[in-house]
Parts: structure tokens; sequence; C-alpha cells
């Protein structure tokens, strides 16, 4: 009787496990569900929530991303990131073609005509030449640091813009274009009219969204700018969305508390831990958004002065981390290991096979750590006093305690850190890094710069570091990175744990997400629901 | 009501001295080092791991069994330097009739401060660690053996003896210290049994708020720091060692309660 298989119950079996394969047939191996089967729907408003809030809506005087400000305005260029090499390619924006000429002292840009800014003014070479000059001459432009390569700029004619160069530069097309957002064009006629302050209020570009409302420390809002030039995959100019609201919180676990509750659609970056719980919920999603990662402890050694003057003793200290360990505490299945800080797959200069490979190895450091101290070595660690900073630090010092490196732990707050890491008087200290559009490190190796926490040093490297950046050719970029990093991985004086990509945790009607490098695409997102 | 006190006794004194033997025997007992991360993080409780272990992997026992020491320490320490610094201000208050006014408007002062508060401003101006701790605490809780010691002294510089001694020619250090301290000795045990258990709290406390001890030492207060942003995935963490502080406090209240009756003449049956 058991064993009596009726035709009703064989129907019924047969439906329910024709729903299940179907259901698995939409499932998506990347996370983000199958956004190119389903139509675009316009409207609605996108809920972010994030963990920083802007100081201002001025592009120039930001030095962090936000998708909102993203979306209010447009770079000369454009960028898009190829899914599978994460190589990132650089695409007319407000500029359509650009070339340079003079040996590459000099970068002609053609503008794109009939752009307009959202107070109604024109977007045209004037206004460019505007722009540039105040992203290079303002007091509190942040990207003035990065275009020291301008000299000055010329209006050609109306759509045509001449940037004469001090030297070649690659990274000028990097830094002006959407991947690094502070060059966004700004509305000469606004800041003439209002002036700064109200420009950092009330922000002016020819984006996608304009300025709505913002509250200070909880939304920013931002609605549809009907006259944007870009049109969509409809064939309607963009956005799909009627208007968006970037939501401050500075607790993200808390961020993600609310997109369960259903009163935010995405957070941008949730904490590790809070991944396997979106994983769990039935409408949501985790996606991953490459290149850009956060690499959570990169580690720099004093080879100056103290006991990791030792290049023994430094590799010991590489070897003796346990990389997949602290991947799987501290990065809950999310982060991936990372050992090479600066720098990530995809991007020029990304050659793992000729660098050396410090991966775990026990017994290697141990008998490397005795070669300059047969007798032992205390070293001290220096790590910023906050989450998650305390445990990488508690985590650090039981490997290297393990290798025979006794470790001491000095916690320090953010301003005491930096001063220490400056005065030289560390061993050796960790911080978060990250990987730079188009490869450009220059800051971070180059001998006395201020990004250069670690006080790395070497001649050879500063002037190969000035060749790459005057380097137009990619290719050969990519040799002389690849050669650089080789130099600096090879004196162990930087190592890094872990990276986590650039992620977002999100509804699934959420549709069309992507960046352009460290910020997502606003104008392309929409909502089907 | 005698039982019930004799059964609250032996249970305090019991739990008093199994970490007496944590305190003592703390290499013996810790099953693993408290230090290190050889096991899954956030496992529940077991067999192989009595209190489960952390984030980071390490056994909650072990560092609960260490984290006893350093709040012993911490907790007697302060308190002895607290008695001692009270002890003195409150004698020299009660005796000096120019400086009374002073000492206790200055003991005052301090008193009004909310003791958290005077604690963790104290703690975040001074370098985070155990010395730090102790000082800080010994400060907070100094008024309180202060006005204890300035009040009972007062009553007793009243007394005959006393007079009978100043009219021997006895000079002011031996008079406080060889004929009235011994008579606030009970006054004084007391209060210090009572405070060493609010003072492990207050050391728990300032570690939580990461003022105190600082890690990768073993304080209960960072062993619950550590595990409050687990509380759902796994609650051992905090509330075992939480507990931990709950039967500390209680013990010693206990004790001291029955040091009081005690010691109390009027009170005092054995």
């Amino acid at each position: 009787m058991a064993s009596e298989m009726t035709r009703r119950v064989f129907l019924k079996g047969a439906m329910v496990g024709a729903g299940v394969l179907m259901g698995l047939g939409h499932l998506d191996p990347s996370g983000s569900s199958s956004d190119a089967a389903t139509p675009i729907k316009r409207g609605g408003v996108w809920r972010v929530a994030g963990w920083m809030t802007p100081p201002t809506l001025d592009a120039h005087r930001i030095s962090q991303y936000w998708a909102c400000i993203g979306g209010m305005y447009d770079c000369l260029l454009s960028t898009r990131i190829d899914p599978k090499t994460l190589a990132v390619e650089l695409l007319p924006g407000l500029a359509t073609d650009w070339h340079y000429e003079k040996e590459g002292k000099r970068l002609l840009f053609t503008l794109r005509k009939g752009v307009g800014f959202h107070d109604g003014s024109k977007f045209d070479a004037q206004v460019a030449k505007w722009n540039l000059d105040r992203v290079c001459k303002h007091p509190k432009s942040y990207l003035k640091s990065d275009l020291t390569e301008i000299e000055s700029v010329e209006v050609l004619n109306d759509s045509t813009l001449a940037v004469n160069l001090r030297y070649p530069s690659a990274s000028i097309l990097y830094n002006l274009s959407d991947g690094r957002l502070w060059s966004g064009m700004v509305s000469k006629a606004f800041q003439e009219k209002y002036g700064d302050d109200e420009l950092a209020r009330r922000g002016c570009g020819t984006g996608a969204f304009r300025y709505k409302q913002w509250i200070v420390d909880q939304k920013i809002v931002v609605e549809r700018f009907p006259d944007y030039w870009r049109q969509g995959e409809d064939g309607k100019p963009l956005p799909y969305l009627d208007g968006m609201e970037e939501h401050y919180r500075p607790q993200i676990d808390k961020a993600v508390v609310d997109l369960r509750a259903g009163d935010i659609d995405t957070v941008i970056d949730p904490a590790d831990r809070d991944v396997p719980t979106v994983r769990k919920e039935a409408n949501l999603q985790f996606i991953e958004l490459p290149p850009f990662e956060y690499q959570k402890i990169a580690i720099g050694f004093n080879a100056r002065q103290g006991p990791f003057t030792s290049h023994a003793l430094r590799k010991a200290a590489c070897y003796a981390i346990d990389r997949e360990r602290i991947n799987r505490i501290m990065g809950f299945g999310v982060g991936r290991v990372h050992q090479y800080p600066w720098i990530s797959r995809g991007q020029p200069g990304w050659a793992p096979e000729e660098w050396p490979d410090y991966s775990f190895n026990l017994e290697k450091a141990q008998e490397l750590a005795k070669v300059d101290y047969p007798r032992g070595v205390t070293v001290e660690l220096f790590s910023i006093s906050r989450e998650p900073d305390n445990a990488f630090a508690q985590l650090i010092k039981a490997m290297w305690d393990r290798a025979g490196i006794k470790t001491e732990l000095k916690s320090l707050e953010r301003l005491g850190w930096i001063e220490s890491m400056k005065k030289d008087t560390f061993h050796a200290g960790f911080w978060s890094a990250a990987n730079y559009i188009g490869g450009f490190i220059r800051d971070k190796l180059v001998s006395g710069s201020p990004g250069n926490w670690a006080n790395f040093k070497n001649p050879k490297v500063d002037k190969m570091l000035d060749e790459h950046v005057g380097t137009l050719d990619v290719k050969k970029r990519h040799e002389i990175m690849k050669d650089i990093l080789k130099i600096v991985y090879e004196s162990a004086e930087l190592t890094s744990v872990f990276a986590s990509t650039h992620s977002v945790a999100t509804h699934k009607k959420v549709k069309g997400l992507r960046t352009f490098w460290r910020h997502e695409v606003a104008a392309e997102v929409w909502l089907d629901a | 009501m005698r039982t019930k006190r004799r059964y609250s006794l032996w249970l305090s004194g019991l739990a008093l001295t199994v970490l007496a033997v944590f305190v003592v025997f703390e290499t013996w007992v810790c099953p693993y080092d408290p230090l290190s991360i050889d096991f899954v993080p956030l496992g529940p409780p077991s067999l192989k791991n009595l209190f489960g272990t952390d984030e980071l992997g390490r056994d909650v026992f072990s560092r609960f069994v260490a984290g006893t020491r350093i709040s012993f320490i911490v907790g007697t320490v302060s308190v002895l330097l607290a008695a001692s610094m009270g002890i003195l201000v409150g004698l020299v208050a009660a005796y000096s009739k120019r400086l009374r006014a002073l000492l206790m408007r200055m003991i005052d002062a301090i008193w009004a401060f909310p003791m958290i508060m005077l604690a963790l401003a104290l703690a975040a101006s001074l370098e985070p660690g155990l010395g730090t701790v102790i000082i800080v605490i010994a400060v907070v809780y100094s008024p309180l053996f202060a006005r204890v010691v300035y009040g009972q002294a007062l009553s007793i510089f009243e007394r005959d003896f006393i007079a009978a001694a100043r009219t021997l020619g006895c000079g002011p250090v031996r008079l406080l210290f060889t004929h009235v301290l011994p008579n606030l000795a009970a006054a004084i045990l007391v209060q210090a049994t009572l405070s060493v258990g609010t003072a492990i709290v207050l050391e728990s406390s300032l570690s939580f708020l990461g003022v105190g001890i600082q890690p990768p030492t073993p304080s209960w207060g960072l062993i619950m720091q550590s595990g409050y942003k687990w509380l759902e995935q796994a609650h051992w963490i905090s509330i075992l060692p939480g507990i931990g502080i709950y039967v500390t406090v209680v013990s010693y209240s206990v004790l001291g309660d029955w040091l009081r009756i005690v010691l109390d003449p009027k009170q005092g049956t054995t």
C-alpha cells in the first residue's frame, strides 16, 4: 500500500520538481539576479545606506565616494570594468575624444555638445577649463596633489580643450575619469552666483540626478534630472529611477538590519560578518563589485631601524602569518587571501607568478627568525585603537609569537599612530590598504610621500615610479609596475593578509548595479518592483 | 534566617575559594594558553572548551581563569591603595581642625562625581594598562574610606582613653596610629571587603569601555566586550564571564555583611 504511486501523487511531485528546477535555473552563481533577462522598469526611489556622510556636495572638495554624488556629476572620461579580466576601460564621458600631442606633453579633449547643468547653464570648453583650474588650484581640492602634471589649460574653441602637461602622464586620464569622481564638472554659473558654500550645500553638475534635499548626518535626497544627456538601453534618457536617497549609517551593521526590515534597498560595503545573514534571506543578495577592494591588513616593516632591519626577520614575519586562518576568522568566507598590498588581479602590474610567495610556512618562519636573532627577539606591532584592528593585532601577535617573534602590541589613537609611523619609530605597523585605478600607486611607495605609511625608501623604485607615471603605453606600464613590485615584495617590507572586494548587500529588486571603480553607477540602476 | 545566612555564607566562601584557586594555580587550572588561537571561532561550550571559544578561536574558560587573577590583583591592590589614602586623609581631617574643612571638601568634590565618569576621565588621560586601572580605582574609592574613617574617628576622639593618652603626652602620630586606628579596624575591614567586589566591577567596566586592561591580556571586562557583538551567535562569550563577575561581587557582599555583623559587638554572633 505504502509503495503505491497514484497518478495524482505522481503529477504533484512532477510539478514540484519542475518548479524547483525552474527556480534553480534562475540562480546566478555570481550572486546577482539575471538583470539581462528582465525588461527595464522606470520609476521608483532607490534607498542606499553607507557608513560615511559627505562633508560637501561640491565634487572638487570631497575625498571619498558616494553613489548619490557620483550620480550628480559627470567627468570628462567615463570607465567600464571588464567583468572577466577586471581591466578598466576608459570611455567617452563629457569628452567624446582625446589624444596626446607633443610627445605626451599635451592632451586634447573634444567635448560633448548639448550638455547642460542642473541650473540650466551650458557645458562647454570655457566651463571645462574653469573646472580644471579650480580642481588644480582650489585650496580644498582633494585631487590637486594628483594633478601636479597640469601646467595650463587652454580653450581652443567651444568644444576643444587643450591641457598642457609638465611631463607626460598616463595617470591624468584616470584622474579625470568617473573612476576618481573628484574631477566632476561643476556649474561655473552656479558657483559664481551662489558661492562655494551654497555649492557645497546643494551641488550642481551635469549628472543624471540633481539635488533635492540634504538632512545633514541623516540622508541626501536627489531626483532625476530630466535633461540628462545619456540614453538608457530603452532609448530614453537616463536615469531609470525617479530619485535616490543615500542614508548615513555610521554603524553599518544597523544598516543591514534596516535592509532586512525593508527600510533600505541597498547597503554599501556591509560588514563581512553580516554577509552570511544576508545570503540566508530569500529576497536579499550579496553582490561583489570588483576590482576595487579593501586590503584589510597591510603590514609595513621598518627596515631602517629596529629588529626588522633584518631581512630574514621580515621574511619570517611574512611566512608566520596564516592568512587562510585569519581570512576564515575575520573574513567570514567573504574575503580572500591576498599577500600583495596596493595591487590586485586585473590591474596593470599584476604578476604574482613573478613575485615571492610568502604563503604560511611556520617551520620556515621559525628558521628565518633565528638567523639574525638566535636567542629570540621582541618586536612592537603598532595598530590603531579601533575594531577590527584590535582583533587583527591579536591574531598577528599570536602567530608571530608562535614563530618565535615575541610581539608587544601598541594600540594608539589614529593621530598618535600616524605620528609614530611618520617619525619612523615603529617596528611594524598595519593599516587598511586598497588598490588604485589604473595601478597608479606612486604616492604609496615613493620616498617621503604622505601616503607611504611604511616609509618605504628605494631610490631605484623612485625612478621607476616616475617612469611608470610618464609611460603612456599600457603594456610597458604593466612591465614597469611588475618590476617595481617585485623589488618591493622581495624586500619583504610590505605584505598583506586578506582582501574584501567592494560589495553591496541588496534587495533582489535592485537591478543594473555596477561601479565606475569604487562607487555605483546610480544612473543605470533600476527597480524591478 | 540564621540558617539562610549560613547557607549563603558557605556558598560565598566556596565561590571565593574556587576563584582563589584559579588565582593561585592559574597555570595548572588553565587547560590551554589563554592567548592561543587554536580553536574554531565562536564554538559553543563543550567538553573540550568548557566555556566555548571566542571570535578569534581562543578558549573562553582559559581566558576566564587568567582574567580571575587580573581582576583579583586589581581589586585587592586598588582597594589597599584606596584604603591607605583614605585612612590617612580621614585621620588627619578628624584630628586637625585647621585642615578638616579643606580635606573634607576635597573628598566631597571627588565623591560628587559619578564614579564611572571620574574613572573614565582619569583613565583616558593616562596610558591604558594595569597600573592605570589600579591608580584610577584607588583614587575613585579613597573618598569612601576617608569618610568612613573620618566619621568613626571623630566619635573615637571623644572617648576617655584618647583624653588620657593626650594627658600622658602622646604625640599626634602615635595617638592616631596606636590608639585611634586599631579601633577603626573593623569598619575599615568591612568597607574593604565590600569594595573589592565593586572594584572588580569597575575594572571590568573600564576594560569594556576600552580604557582599562588592553588586549590581548585577558580581563573579564575585555572578554565581555569582545563577546557583546556576538550575543546573537555566541552568547556564552559574554554571559559566562558576566556570571563570574556577579558571583564574585555577591560573594564579597555576603562576606562583608557577615564581617559587619560579627565584628559589631551589638549584633555579633559567631
